[in-house]
């Protein structure tokens, strides 16, 4: 299995050199390789179809317990044919389609490595393995999506499509790793058998919440729909893989696969099939109201994904055989469908339903099978999608909850997509011949029309024989969907029923809507100003806003103003302690002033008064001379307490400083006010702050004492050890010697490196 | 008093880099403009040895040496290869960069082994002093460097505002190392640990009190909200070459600092540090996802998006654990390659008069040369985590961590801000492959030399180890957890 998957990715890799190689055959030759694949793939049939589900393991990080592993059972293997079926023909489609295009062996490189990203999500056992395949899509399909890039909405959309799946996928990888906390597995195949553990954790809403996310926006589900016709900029080959078997129905697959732990829950129930029931219209309502070949195709999408959820969401028995037969069904028609567009497009040049009309008589064939497969899309009995549709109707009558507003939908649902069918299967090929931007000359080529001919025909087949799909397949998928064995089985005809009269209505009820067409586009025109509030608009807005909310914060945060930097770290670092100081109930103990004597006091007012005087004056020198007089105030202190050495040290270092600034201050100029008082307050407030922070912090680890002072202990030795009764002294030649000479020898290499910088100025003078 | 002498050992890689920095200081003296080749030689030759040394002394016991002061175990072996290996990548970049700005001095690459120098101290600190030490030799010359590029008035601006803010820094770790020293009596990692478990209630604030002065200088220098003003300023005003380097190896010393300091030191007040972490984390994810979205400079950008990834780094280590740490320690690594590429990438794209530091140098880069576009978009993917990149295994890993540690909610907020964070990154990955060049003309890029081939191998890198995770982060684990 691993080497499957692999497989495809090293022959992405040297798809180029394929192409160069073989030429106008590429695409027959690379379609090999899904070919074999899909055999490869149907060979687990006969074990899955028995109701196995096999496991292979291989190791691949031990250290936070990951492994590549890969689970195959019904609903993987369902998706794992579909993926190289339907590969196969879009690659040699492609061949031809993109057969001018120079950039044809890129192509071949990215579709392939979709194709392996698809087939590795969807085998994955491994949610993390699950997780790096599912972003593999995004990626590689924003490639593809983007893929004629000087094309200005490729750009734009690619960007938008990448986004949202990036982004809906970061919420999944959120979601999952709560999912494997909440399972105990990274593996699916364990977390599946322990659904009643996930759902009863106290986890469950917020993963269910964020799997949703990703899934919902992978799948295009109302409001996120925006993204999939948008997308619909990807050359037509691509649309046609993305729509059809892979990218859109990763998000299905999740649900589905997933349905066994995380299903069965009310909040399940309502969201999905809610979710669901509303896509479902959105999706067949928009492709009834729109022309564009392509964006009628991709709504009907959009509609069919909806329809997907929803039935998963309902979830009982009928509902779950429902989903699968229909996500077959959907699969064959709109990969023939989106491969037919291409060739009216290749041939005819057209890209819009108006511009078509009457080709039925230019490309017989491609009319045959593209009318096969809307019927399919349309749910006209015999077909497979006839089959899929009776079900689903049957399941929301019988739905567990909300069955009114569901089957209202499911009807509106049913008589609309009978209308869009009409639209692919009647307009372009029948009627007045249209004046096509290109006249058709010949028949699509063998490699175009295989893909259409043998999926709108299987789809027929299915249809006419729905045990052949039912026995093997779906029956299988629904089993694992619904994690225990299914009972029921596919039937075309089921008798006169309620569904088979629904859908009766709704074909003649989509028959005229077809026939009103152009009348009822009209009358719906309001809905493209409507939309112009929608979601997208959302996105945008979102995205502006994000946008403007950064650029604010850029002007605020960062001015490049040294100043507020330094303003900010100090007031925030001030801020800190005070939360601190409130948390821990900080308590200073009393502060006995009355013990003060009079020239403590005095100190302290000489102290007050040069700083207010450094503060408040306006000439430099005196300021300077302010600070002097706070610092030998500071000595004063000192020697009160009997550190006359202290003492003398500081008045030192003042003088120093003192001659030092006055020495600089002599060369600058003047005295400028330059801020307002408004900030010399906010400067003064901050410092307030600031000077009080650290006086409380002073005054609260006064009391704290853990162990003795140091000083005893040189008090005792300093004359027996070294032979002096100065302490200080004793401390600085002897105890701590060699701190000195490390002392002096760094002073004296900065004065002598002082000294050849002077000397370098006075000889460049010079 | 009897004087003993130290194991040396332990420390041999440090003395040697000490010793060959010195000697080409001594050395490049001598040499004229046009021989500067042998300075940088030497240099790189220095840092390869050095990894040799250490690699040949690694070991999994835990030295101690130099009273204590020092101490030499798998962690600190395994970060200072990581060290010489991003600071000999950056190097490497730079060369070409300096060269053709006409500032190819010794100065750089000597100031570079001394700043190396100190980040070893740093990772090998085992003493609040040590560390202290190690510190500030990276950061004196760090600032040294920034203002290096003595023509440019950016790079003079941006040295004077990181010099102000790191030395306001500094005193604060000063004055937080003073009281924690005022209430354990020691200034040994290990001593103060086993005191603060021993120590009563009484401490309990002015030790808490040393704490927020410790951690507001740790996220100074790591560069975490609201500590983070001087980030974008210094990347964007400093030449590239030299943002270069201050993005990438000293981060990964900062999280040694931050490993000895608030885990193993202050390991016993990990409630309390706990949730000065998670508010910075949050703020940094928060302030740097969102402010990188309307920068027009890709330095600015990456200086943001640094500030995002250290609140990760932070994510990993507040969860408290021993995967959260190795979590982060995987993290940090993998973003000081990370990073080494992207500056490496502007630096690969400027030209002689001309820097690609604007975003918008990157439109239409697939179109100009498609190779190193895609190794760019590999670059971006893993800093927006995305798979199959190494970035979204030590995205997964943190957040894992987080989360492990009941901290749900944290893990949440760090996705949708990634979220948001991925936005940016996608959008210049867009420019690459689907805008047109800014200039109609621009000529395809040339790669030459040994800068192509290694910016080629650091993309790959990034993909390689996507995709076989298993190796970095066992190491990882060995480190922390033996």
């Amino acid at each position: 299995m691993l080497y499957a998957i692999l497989s495809i990715f090293l022959v992405a890799a040297v798809a180029p050199v394929v192409h160069r190689l073989t030429g106008r055959a590429s695409g027959w030759v690379l379609g090999l390789l899904p070919a074999a694949l899909f055999v490869y793939f149907l060979s687990f049939l006969p074990a899955v179809s028995s109701g196995e589900s096999i496991v292979l393991v291989w190791p691949w990080m031990p250290g936070l317990d990951i492994q590549l592993s890969f689970l195959v059972d019904g609903l993987s293997l369902l998706f794992a044919l579909l993926v190289s079926g339907i590969g196969f023909f879009i690659v040699t489609y492609a061949g031809r389609y993109l057969q001018a295009h120079r950039d044809l062996g890129r192509f071949y490189v990215i579709i392939l490595a979709f194709m392996g990203s698809m087939l590795g999500l969807v085998l994955a056992d491994n949610l993390i393995a699950l997780f790096v395949f599912w972003e593999l899509t995004s990626i590689t399909s924003y490639l593809l999506i983007g893929y004629n890039h000087e094309d200005k909405d490729a750009r734009k959309y690619a960007l938008q499509g990448l986004f949202v799946t990036v982004g809906g996928g970061l919420a999944l990888l959120a979601g999952i790793i709560m999912l494997a906390m909440a399972g105990g597995s990274w593996e699916l195949s364990e977390i599946l058998n322990n659904g009643d553990v996930v759902r009863e954790h106290a986890l469950y809403l917020p993963l269910l919440l964020l799997i949703l996310l990703g899934a919902f926006t992978k799948s295009a589900q109302v409001p996120f729909h925006f993204w999939l016709p948008r997308a619909m900029a990807a050359p037509t080959p691509v649309s046609a893989y993305l729509h059809s078997a892979t990218m859109v129905k990763a998000g299905v697959y999740l649900l589905a696969r997933l349905n066994p732990s995380l299903g069965g829950t009310d909040i399940w129930f309502t969201t999905l099939a809610l979710f669901g029931a509303v896509t479902m219209f959105t999706g067949v309502f928009l492709a009834f109201r729109s022309t564009g070949v392509k964006k009628v195709l991709a709504y009907s999408t959009v509609m069919a994904l909806g329809t997907l959820t929803m039935l998963i969401g309902v979830g009982t028995e009928t509902a779950l055989l429902a989903a699968m037969a229909f996500l077959l069904a959907h699969s064959l028609y709109k990969g023939a469908l989106f491969m037919v567009a291409g060739i009216l497009d290749h041939e005819a040049g057209a890209k819009d339903f108006l511009q078509t009309g009457g080709l039925r008589s230019a490309l017989p064939v491609t009319a045959a099978f593209a009318i096969l497969a809307a019927l399919s899309l349309g749910g006209v009995i015999p077909l497979f999608g006839f089959v899929a549709k009776e079900l689903m109707l049957e399941a929301v009558l019988d739905a567990p909850g909300l069955v009114g507003i569901l089957s209202l939908f499911a009807v509106l649902t049913a008589i609309l997509g009978v209308a869009v069918a009409a639209i692919v299967g009647i307009r372009p090929w029948f009627g007045a011949r249209a004046d096509t931007p290109k006249t058709p000359q010949h028949e699509a080529p063998v490699a175009m029309l295989a893909g259409p001919a043998v999926l709108a025909s299987l789809g027929l087949i299915f249809g006419l024989g729905p045990g052949l799909a039912d026995q093997g397949l779906i029956n299988a998928a629904a089993a694992s969907v619904q994690g225990a064995p299914v009972d029921g089985y596919l039937a075309l005809w089921h008798g006169i029923n309620l569904p088979l009269a629904i859908s009766a209505f709704s074909l003649v009820a989509g028959g005229l809507l077809y026939w009103r067409w152009e009348q009822a586009r009209r009358a719906l025109a309001w809905v493209d100003r409507a939309a112009e509030y929608g979601p997208e608009k959302g996105y945008f807005k979102m995205m502006d806003g994000l946008v403007w909310i950064s650029e604010w914060q850029t002007r605020v945060l960062q001015n490049g103003y040294l100043r507020y930097y330094v303003i900010v770290t100090v007031a925030m670092t001030a801020g800190l302690v005070g939360v601190t100081a409130q948390l821990f109930e900080v308590s200073v103990g009393t502060l006995h002033f009355e013990r003060l004597q009079i020239h403590e006091m005095a100190i302290i007012a000489i102290l007050v008064a040069s700083m207010l005087f450094a503060v408040l004056t306006r000439s430099r020198l005196g300021a300077v001379a302010a600070l002097g007089s706070l610092g030998f105030t500071v000595a004063l202190v000192y020697v009160l307490y009997s550190a006359a050495d202290v003492g003398i040290t500081q008045v030192l270092v003042e003088t120093l400083t003192v001659i030092l600034l006055v020495l600089v201050l002599f060369r600058l100029p003047g005295f400028l006010n330059l801020s307002s008082s408004a900030l010399r307050v906010r400067d003064a407030g901050i410092a307030l702050v600031t000077g009080g922070m650290i006086t409380l912090l002073i005054l609260s680890t006064l009391d704290a004492r853990l162990f003795p002072s140091i000083s005893q202990y040189f008090i005792e030795e300093s004359e027996p050890s070294g032979y002096g009764r100065n302490i200080v002294n004793v401390v600085l030649v002897d105890f701590r010697a060699l701190d000195t000479l490390g002392e002096i020898f760094v002073l004296a290499l900065a004065a002598i490196g002082v000294y050849a910088m002077l000397r370098f100025r006075a000889e460049d003078r010079r | 008093m009897n004087f003993e002498i130290p194991n040396f050992l332990p420390a041999v890689p440090e003395m040697f880099v000490l010793g060959m920095a010195c000697l080409i200081l001594v050395i490049d003296a001598f040499l004229p403009d046009s021989r500067r080749d042998i300075t940088y030689g030497l240099v790189q030759a220095t840092l390869v040895a050095a990894a040799g040394l250490t690699l040949w002394m690694m070991g999994p016991e835990t030295v101690l040496t130099f009273s204590d002061t020092f101490v030499k175990d798998p962690m600190a072996d395994i970060l200072k290869v990581a060290v010489y290996v991003t600071s000999f990548l950056v190097f490497l970049y730079a060369r070409p960069y300096l060269m053709e700005r006409g500032i190819h001095k010794g100065e750089f690459y000597i100031l570079g082994l001394f700043a190396v120098l100190g980040m070893m101290i740093m990772i090998s600190g085992h003493n609040l002093l040590t560390l202290y030490l190690g510190l500030e030799l990276l950061s004196l010359s760090s600032y040294a460097l920034v203002a290096f590029w003595r023509d440019s008035t950016r790079a003079t601006e941006a040295a004077m505002k990181y010099f102000v803010l790191g030395a306001l820094a500094s005193g604060l770790l000063l004055y937080g190392m003073s009281m924690i020293y005022g209430m354990t009596g020691s200034l040994d990692i290990a001593v103060i640990a086993a005191e603060l478990t021993a120590a009563d209630e009484s401490l309990n604030i002015p030790l808490v009190f040393g704490l927020v002065f410790l951690v507001v200088a740790i996220a100074f220098k790591l560069g975490a909200v609201p500590f983070h003003m001087w980030v974008p300023d210094v990347y964007d005003g400093a030449p590239t070459a030299v943002t270069l380097f201050i993005a990438t190896a000293p981060k990964i010393a900062a999280f040694a600092f931050l490993m000895r300091l608030l885990v193993e030191g202050m390991g016993p007040m990990h409630a309390d540090w706990q949730g000065m972490l998670i508010i910075l984390a949050v703020l940094s994810l928060a302030v740097g996802n969102v402010i990188a979205i309307a920068q027009t400079s890709i330095k600015r950008m990456l200086a943001y998006s640094t500030i995002a990834h250290v609140g990760f780094v932070f994510m990993g280590i507040l969860a408290g654990t021993d995967s959260g740490y190795a979590s982060a320690m995987f993290y940090v690594i993998v973003y000081a390659i990370t990073a080494a590429g992207g500056f490496g990438m502007i630096v690969f794209l400027s030209r002689k008069g001309y820097e690609a530091d604007q975003i918008d140098d990157f439109k239409g880069l697939a179109q100009r040369n498609p190779w190193f576009a895609f190794i760019m978009l590999l670059l971006l993917f893993s800093m927006a985590g995305v798979p199959p990149t190494v970035g979204f295994y030590a995205k997964l890993a943190v957040i894992q961590a987080a989360v492990g540690a009941d901290l749900v909610w944290l893990g949440v907020v760090a996705v949708i801000f990634s979220v948001i964070g991925a936005f940016y990154y996608l959008r210049v990955v867009k420019m690459m492959f689907f805008d047109a060049p800014k200039d109609e003309n621009a000529e395809p890029v040339q790669p030459s030399g040994a800068l192509a081939t290694a910016l080629s191998i650091n993309g790959l890198a990034v993909l390689a180890l996507g995709i076989f995770p298993g190796l970095l982060l066992s190491i990882t684990h060995y480190a922390i957890i033996g």
